[in-house]
């Protein structure tokens, strides 16, 4: 709750600089701001408190997914001024939206009430629409916006309506009132409730990217720009992940029976689809945005397999998810930078020059694939056996073929980088600044993979 | 602790030469550390023959912060393997003279993958395995892909996606059984070996463990990632794909199939055996057929492997005990073979059969090597490959008369391609490529003697090695 308050006041500090027309003190405050949010998250541990009757729960789950989701925008923050360094004006308007876009994203997380998880999800997708068009002049960020609006308010509108089903049904929008309301009413379901459970999980699939509700994904990745594009990528897939298991688990999980099919049926599709687009890409960010889509397939399956330690395995998945994404985000816009284009050719021949973003890109790429002793090969490892453990074998096997068409198209770039010969002549030469954060992501990535175990435990 | 240390050294040591601190100093430093693995293997070794095991196993419970346990430990088919690794590393390290490949990385990928590979014949928990299984496939790929020759790349990959898709069906196989195991679930390896399977599970557990080991060894219908990549592999990465990677494969079917599918073995491996035992024949006739002799070695090599895996799967004793001899022979005498293809490509500049000739008349001492080498891929007694293959056959003859007949078949196809070969190479007239052909420096004899020495010392007293694998085949 304090994290959500401080970030809310940074982004209000952060435009009121905007507004004075100060630049220096912008990205400063943002750090300051969002170390201390996340350090304010922490506080709570293990005390399980309540807000405002029930409309916010701040759990050990919500505090640990809100701290891998502060983290990651910090991160992403931490590229921004490599990003944006090309821009003059101070940009306080779309650091405002990032942090507000992170204060839905973290009450989406802790949510326990069905309004709130509206709230949640419709601060978060509000700010992603304009953040998407952000770069006015483009018309494929516009594109983008304008796809990613329209799908995306369609999609909030099935949540909505199935929010209403599930209160005409049970009668409250209290997490914990419904699962009273279905554990009575478990021998006969009235279909109201089954429906509007349908209607929740189609409006969540939409915003986790997971297939039959993945269109818009590719689209809107390839044309927004590309720091905002890690954001959604990261930041917005856990939220929705989260949220949606938070859903799950604490309402719907005496019966599985009336959704465990359903969703089964997206997550094969998401894993394959997902992962045989991504096949074909030879624009790497859009490959980011099907393999995107493949991950959140993954995480489908920890959505699935509920019980046990599955919040554990989620948490874990989340976190290998994000730190090699945003890496593999943030070679890329070096690379892009130097060479204008997205194409998998762009990475010929980058060892040669730029070893350490070439090694960290390769570490991000082969932990994605999921590859050990990688960190993606612990979370994949984790999240196989909890499904395993509940009878789900025929699920892991498709996912399992998914990783193995995966590793192709993620070991591509990697072969670019190091077995082909640069195409361009000049050699990309990187400010010193963004080493650092490089190999900052490099050396999180291989020391998250040294302690997966505490994660898995620890929620 | 021993153990520990083994697969620490080259760990660090692999971590060391990827900082490109040591420049030139690189092979001197990576050949040094490999002498002194082999120091430790053979202490290793000391202590399992003479003094207590306990030094050998090694078991930490790292659940809540590794999220596995690490269970290691040696018996006599690792001690066997790691000696066979840690032995031909040295002779691969040194064995490198090619100024291109002289690269701080190259050496420190061949020090990680024998840690890898130690770490696979070492493992006993199942996850560990599969870790330590998917490392070792890294360095390898890198070698081929980065310092290979002509289209590396595709060839890389090819191999890449063979070997991915195996180690997927065996994850795929490992987790199933991990359901299986009585709760709580575990990974160790003794789980599983207390698993009692009816037969119509240990099918499908047998295809999935066979998939993924008969495309490392590779079995016939899997092989064709391996004459290429042979081929287009700098001949170090050849000789650690042929010398030692490929008895990954053959490790774990002693580790898995054996025990945990034992009625699908005793019924004769559903259709597998005659599958195999086509393409030993198969890869002997190509061999016989082959212009190159790089290729050439890749299919003799299929061929052998294959009597390997026969033996293995032949449900007796005698064929088990022969085959993991043979592992280690065969690792021995084609790293052997590869040196002696290296000197003759880097003396002449070709490895096409028929452009060579006269050899043997420049250089006496090279050919008396060479010969030996070849004498024992033709597993003639005294040398190391007679006393496996005739177990092997002795085996198969107990459990399936046809098959052994038409493998024993092969010892003949392996006279025919090897003596034809070594014929064709080193008598007859000189070719322009050959009359100044050098002989043997010091140091390159030096490369030899670990590998003749093997190759008389299991020829001539193989009873030390079997003694311990009868008590570990029990």
């Amino acid at each position: 709750m304090y994290a959500i308050i401080t970030i809310s006041i940074v982004a209000i500090i952060v435009l009121f600089f905007g507004a004075i027309e100060k630049k220096a003190p912008l990205l400063p405050v943002v750090y300051v701001g969002l170390s201390l949010a996340f350090i304010l998250n922490l506080v709570g541990w293990n005390q399980s408190v309540h807000y405002y009757n029930e409309m916010y729960i701040a759990d050990n789950f919500s505090i640990a997914f809100n701290g891998v989701l502060i983290f990651t925008t910090l991160l992403v923050f931490i590229f921004a001024p490599v990003y944006y360094k090309p821009v003059k004006r101070p940009l306080e308007d779309i650091y405002a939206l990032i942090l507000f876009a992170l204060v839905g994203s973290l009450i989406m997380t802790a949510f326990g009430n069905l309004l709130m998880l509206f709230v949640g999800i419709e601060t978060l997708s509000l700010s992603l629409y304009i953040l998407a068009g952000s770069k006015k002049f483009d018309p494929n960020s516009n594109e983008a916006a304008m796809k990613y609006f329209l799908t995306g308010s369609f999609a909030s509108g099935f949540l909505l309506f199935g929010i209403a089903l599930l209160y005409g049904a049970s009668g409250s929008m209290n997490l914990e009132a419904i699962k009273q309301y279905v554990i009575l009413n478990q021998a006969h379901m009235p279909g109201m409730l089954t429906i509007g459970l349908l209607l929740v999980a189609i409006g969540m699939t939409f915003k986790i990217g997971a297939a039959p509700f993945h269109f818009w994904a590719p689209d809107v990745y390839e044309g927004s720009p590309t720091l905002i594009t890690t954001f959604m990528a990261t930041v917005g897939k856990v939220a929705a992940i989260a949220a949606f298991f938070r859903l799950m688990s604490s309402s719907f999980a005496e019966v599985e029976s009336i959704w465990k099919l359903t969703l089964t049926i997206f997550a094969v599709a998401t894993i394959l689809i997902g992962n045989l687009s991504a096949f074909y890409q030879d624009n790497v960010k859009r490959m980011f945005a099907y393999s995107g889509i493949a991950h959140a397939g993954y995480m489908l399956i920890a959505v699935i397999a509920l019980k046990q330690q599955a919040a554990g395995v989620l948490l874990l998945y989340s976190m290998s998810y994000t730190i090699a994404t945003i890496t593999a985000f943030a070679v890329l816009i070096l690379v892009r930078e130097e060479t204008g284009t997205f194409s998998i050719k762009a990475f010929n021949g980058l060892a040669k020059h730029n070893p350490r973003e070439a090694f960290a890109m390769t570490i991000a790429m082969l932990s994605l694939a999921g590859i050990p002793p990688l960190v993606g090969f612990a979370a994949k490892y984790n999240l196989f056996v909890s499904a395993i453990g509940q009878g789900n074998l025929p699920l892991v096997i498709v996912a399992i073929i998914g990783s193995m068409i995966s590793v192709y198209f993620y070991i591509r770039p990697v072969i670019a980088m190091y077995a082909k010969l640069p195409s361009g002549t000049a050699a990309i030469d990187s400010s010193s600044n963004y080493k650092k954060q490089i190999t900052l992501a490099a050396v999180l990535m291989i020391l998250l993979g040294l302690i997966p175990g505490v994660f898995v435990n620890l929620i | 602790m021993i153990i520990v240390l083994l697969l620490v050294l080259p760990l660090l040591a692999s971590l060391i030469l990827f900082t490109g601190k040591l420049g030139k100093h690189s092979r001197e430093f990576a050949l040094i550390v490999s002498l002194l693995e082999f120091g430790v293997a053979l202490v290793a070794g000391y202590a399992f023959t003479f003094a207590n095991h306990k030094i050998l196993n090694l078991s930490l419970n790292l659940k809540q912060l590794l999220d596995i346990d690490i269970i290691i430990n040696i018996d006599a088919v690792s001690l066997l393997m790691i000696m066979l690794t840690t032995l031909l590393v040295p002779v691969i390290i040194a064995s490198n003279n090619n100024r291109k490949v002289r690269n701080h990385n190259f050496f420190g990928l061949i020090l990680l993958m024998q840690m890898a590979l130690i770490g696979v014949f070492t493992a006993s928990e199942m996850i560990l395995f599969y870790i330590f299984w998917e490392l070792a496939m890294i360095p390898i790929f890198l070698i081929t892909a980065i310092w290979g020759g002509q289209n590396r790349l595709k060839i890389s990959v090819k191999f890449l996606i063979y070997t991915v898709v195996g180690s997927f069906a065996m994850l795929i196989a490992i987790l199933y059984l991990y359901t299986l195991t009585p709760a709580p679930h575990s990974f160790s390896f003794d789980a599983f070996y207390h698993l009692k399977l009816p037969y119509s599970v240990q099918v499908p557990v047998f295809l999935a463990f066979f998939l993924a080991f008969a495309i490392k060894i590779p079995l016939f219908p899997f092989h064709s990632w391996q004459a290429e990549t042979y081929n287009v592999s700098p001949v170090q990465g050849s000789m650690l794909l042929a010398g030692i990677m490929l008895k990954m494969g053959l490790y774990g079917i002693i580790r898995f199939i054996l025990p945990i599918c034992p009625d699908v073995v005793a019924g004769g491996s559903l259709i597998f055996l005659p599958l195999i035992l086509f393409g030993v024949i198969y890869g002997a006739i190509i061999a016989i057929r082959q212009p190159k002799l790089k290729k050439m070695i890749a299919f003799v090599s299929l061929s052998h492997v294959g009597i390997i895996a026969l033996g293995l799967l032949s449900n007796n004793h005698y064929g088990i005990e022969g085959a993991i001899l043979q592992m280690f022979s065969h690792g021995v005498n084609v790293v052997g073979f590869f040196l002696c293809y290296q000197i003759i490509v880097i003396r002449t500049g070709t490895d096409i059969i028929s452009d060579l000739g006269g050899i043997a008349s420049a250089a006496p001492k090279f050919a008396t090597l060479f010969l030996v080498v070849v004498l024992a891929n033709v597993a003639l007694p005294l040398t190391n490959s007679f006393v496996g293959e005739f177990l092997i056959l002795l085996g198969l003859f107990q459990s399936n008369i046809y098959i052994a007949v038409i493998a024993g078949l092969t010892i003949i196809l392996g006279a025919v391609y090897m003596l034809r070969m070594f014929q064709q190479v080193m008598y007859g007239p000189q070719t322009a490529v050959t009359t100044n052909f050098r002989d043997l420096t010091v140091r390159e004899m030096l490369l030899f003697v670990p590998i003749i020495i093997s190759i008389f010392l299991v020829g001539v007293y193989p009873s030390f090695v079997l003694q311990m694998l009868q008590t570990a085949v029990k």
